[in-house]
């Protein structure tokens, strides 16, 4: 267990998990239907939208994920990657969320469904389901058991994961956004506090820059052009994202997403600048020797706290990275079990389920959902890596076809999303098992391919995937397009 | 950047636990009340849905 960490941060962190048990068996009661269950009969307003988009988006692949990355690359950790998305998230809510509302789909993949057919609803389904398994908050938790509790790495896994599984299969959605506004607010306070603290014990940006060395304060860092075209385009994410879907069609009012999602933007950028910053003091303790020289990456958040924070403080901030991370497991398990069960099973199978099955089955492949997820989360050395697979088979799977049913629905022809779907799903998963078998280690703990292309040789990182899957992608949708065209399909 | 910084725990700290009252606010009409399916609000979304 981690020096510091005392009976009453423990208390705290178990008095919290009592208590989103509590909120699931409250909230049990209210579920009727499929749609109470999975899209809260469609009555959330902004504040608890608000709350829950800003929780579950932000778990700890972006806690543990961006202070990484910061710790490695300093300022540019925000300015490369967290910046980018801003865009988009002012694009989803101002352009994308009023045409959603108007569809009288209840999922991601079930707008696929409605335009392009059960072929393109399935495969949607497949990339929501891979994107949506929360590999890295799963592993997370067993991380955060481990330095704190001094527990095996799979207990705290174990532990946390069946908290939120127990709430979430209880009370779903409405349960899930009840504890991610409680989780909401711990992990908000806590990181507010522990950035507070951090300031006054090491100092600001300037401060650490001037130890470190300008390089950490360099807008870009270290990045290579392509990492930098890598993280612009996972940045459109939130174009496409399932769990912003799945909240838009559970929002009581369009006006009530739009604004969540506005005051989610601004929260959003304060807390990625706070982990990036306590990311960038983690590297310059270890300079001072306040931290172990040896000290990963992705460990530097916790270590950064456990250094800074008197016992209670400390107990808070577990909690509300707890906090962060099952707002983000209960979310993501909920939206992954709904689309094999409520897209992918009844499209393949043309069958219709009644409500009282879809709930079953539902609730029954949460479960194994999360151990897919732990499954999923030993393949991964760094926490960015996994984010970034899991970003690049949901857009290479759904980016061109829902663009089109929501801003081109002329070019939405059946044929155009199903061929772009299954393309990009399949070319996103085949390079990344490509990666997997043939790829050698790189230095920063990633894969890589080397091609000959035109006699030259042509390193490929796995991360690089997108650039390959997305334009394939692309053609897909063109080539259908134009089949649909030439048979006259098209309207 | 500094400066940034300690706007960011402002806005974060104090904002966030202002979200949180406003949900508390509406934690009874969360609760209570119940949408069905294809029923817009009127009020905010006329000709919607």
């Amino acid at each position: 267990m981690t020096a510091g960490f005392g009976a009453l941060d423990q208390a705290i962190v178990v008095l919290y998990l009592a208590g989103m048990l509590g909120v699931g068996v409250l909230t049990a009661s209210r579920i009727r239907d499929f749609r109470d269950f999975f899209i809260a009969g469609g009555r959330l307003t902004t504040p608890l939208l608000t709350c829950t988009l800003v929780s579950t988006y932000y778990g700890l692949d972006v806690t543990f994920g961006s202070s990484e990355t910061a710790f490695y690359e300093g300022i540019a950790a925000f300015v490369a990657y967290s910046a980018p998305f801003y865009v988009f998230y002012v694009a989803a809510a101002l352009l994308v969320v009023p045409r959603l509302r108007r569809l009288s789909a209840i999922s991601l993949p079930e707008v696929m469904g409605d335009a392009y057919g059960p072929p393109a609803r399935a495969a949607a389904a497949l990339a929501s389901f891979v994107y949506s398994a929360p590999i890295i908050s799963v592993a997370g938790m067993g991380l955060i058991g481990a330095t704190f509790f001094g527990i095996e790495p799979w207990l705290g896994c174990v532990i946390g994961a069946s908290v939120a599984l127990a709430y979430t299969v209880l009370g779903g959605l409405l349960a899930d956004a009840m504890t991610d506004a409680v989780q909401f607010v711990i992990m908000c306070v806590s990181a507010a506090v522990a950035a507070a603290i951090v300031l006054v014990k090491v100092g600001g940006p300037e401060a650490i820059g001037a130890r470190l060395g300008s390089e950490a304060l360099a807008p870009l860092g270290t990045l290579s052009a392509w990492e930098l075209l890598v993280f612009v385009g996972i940045a459109m994410t939130p174009l496409v994202e399932p769990a912003f879907y799945q909240r838009t069609f559970a929002a009581a009012a369009t006006s009530q997403i739009v604004r969540a999602l506005l005051i989610g933007t601004v929260l959003w950028a304060c807390y990625d600048w706070i982990v990036v910053y306590l990311g960038l003091a983690g590297r310059d303790l270890v300079a001072a020797g306040h931290l172990p020289a040896d000290l990963d990456g992705s460990a530097a958040l916790l270590a950064v706290v456990a250094w800074a924070l008197p016992p209670g403080l400390l107990g808070l901030f577990v909690a509300g990275c707890f906090a962060a991370a099952m707002s983000t497991v209960d979310s993501y398990t909920l939206i992954a079990a709904g689309n094999i069960v409520y897209d992918g099973w009844q499209s393949l199978t043309g069958r219709r389920l009644s409500d009282r099955t879809l709930l079953l089955a539902t609730r029954l492949l949460a479960a194994v959902t999360l151990a897919a997820a732990l499954g999923l989360s030993l393949l991964f050395e760094r926490l960015r890596d996994a984010w970034i697979f899991m970003s690049t088979v949901l857009l290479s799977t759904v980016f061109w076809p829902l663009l089109a049913v929501l801003f081109l629905p002329r070019l939405a022809t059946p044929r155009a999303g199903r061929w772009s779907a299954l393309v990009g799903l399949a070319v996103s998963l085949t390079l990344f098992v490509a990666f997997q078998t043939l790829g050698s280690p790189t230095d920063d703990e990633s894969l890589a391919i080397t091609v000959a292309l035109v006699g030259r040789p042509l390193v490929l990182a796995r991360e690089a995937g997108l650039l390959i899957a997305l334009p394939l992608s692309l053609t897909g949708f063109v080539a259908g397009w134009l089949a649909d065209r030439r048979v006259g399909r098209s309207p | 950047m500094t400066v940034v910084t300690w706007l960011a725990i402002l806005v974060l700290g104090p904002g966030s636990l202002a979200v949180f009252w406003f949900f508390l606010r509406d934690l009874k009409a969360v609760m209570g009340e119940r949408r069905s399916n294809g029923e817009c609000d009127s009020r905010t979304e006329p000709g919607v849905r």
